[in-house]
């Protein structure tokens, strides 16, 4: 299941509506072993064996620009590569505003098939296909 | 190199390897630096036998490593993931139940 979360979802209406302004944000891309909700943020991999969120990645370098209600990533986002010990079978994957391990808050997430991540191995969202956000 | 016998250590020293194939045999260079290299040419059957004894080989040494058996030794794992919103209704319906809640209704 995929979503924005709920404070994205206040913040966008606040921001529509005229109620609040919303700045771009930072995005930063993590990965969880518990799915995350609308509410609820998951478990994130834990903050060990070389895992960490995503650098920033918003602007033009990082997405293509929106078609037909849609973007998708313009490169590929590579993940740190798991040393020493499994970051486990990670189910979800969830944008944050920030790339602090823990900090922040989601913006959006999404859930798929779950995937070991065991040493060695490097998690990727391959460009153009990784992450599509659609607003339909 | 020709004559030499290749240790384990000058094989840690390798820097490159290239592949090509002619006359019905791979050509394996392994590059030490710009003017040192040694190639093995290998018959189709030497390369089977080299990719199943390296597959095992790797298992061994991802074991000895601690990532078990069967794990990827620098595997590409491609992920992908679609954030579908229906943000406009969901928008909507969600602002119409935040009045209703205000107004008590």
């Amino acid at each position: 299941m995929s979503s924005f979360t709920d404070i994205l979802e206040d913040e966008l209406i606040d921001h529509l509506f005229g109620i609040g302004t919303y700045a771009s944000p930072v995005l930063s891309i993590g990965l969880y072993t518990a799915n995350p909700t609308d509410s609820t943020t998951g478990t994130e991999v834990t903050n060990a064996n070389n895992y960490a969120r995503t650098a920033d990645q918003t602007g033009t370098a990082n997405w293509n620009t929106s078609s037909g209600g849609s973007t998708t990533n313009k490169l590929n986002i590579d993940f740190n590569q798991c040393q020493t010990a499994t970051w486990g079978t990670v189910t979800a994957m969830a944008i944050s505003d920030s790339a602090t391990y823990g900090a922040g808050n989601q913006l959006m997430y999404d859930d798929f098939a779950g995937v070991a991540i065991n040493v060695n191995d490097t998690a990727r969202f391959p460009a153009s296909t990784g992450i599509t956000c659609a607003i339909t | 190199m020709a004559g030499e016998i290749v240790t384990g250590r000058a094989f840690e020293d390798v820097d490159g390897i290239e592949f090509s194939v002619s006359d019905n045999l791979v050509h394996i260079k392994l590059k030490f630096d710009e003017t040192r290299g040694l190639t093995i040419n290998a018959t189709p059957y030497m390369v089977r036998h080299l990719i199943e004894n390296l597959e095992r080989a790797e298992k061994v040494l991802l074991a000895e490593q601690g990532a078990g058996e069967g794990n990827g030794l620098g595997r590409i794992i491609n992920l992908h993931a679609r954030v579908n919103v229906q943000a406009i209704t969901e928008a909507l319906n969600k602002h119409q139940r935040d009045r209703s809640s205000r107004n008590g209704n």
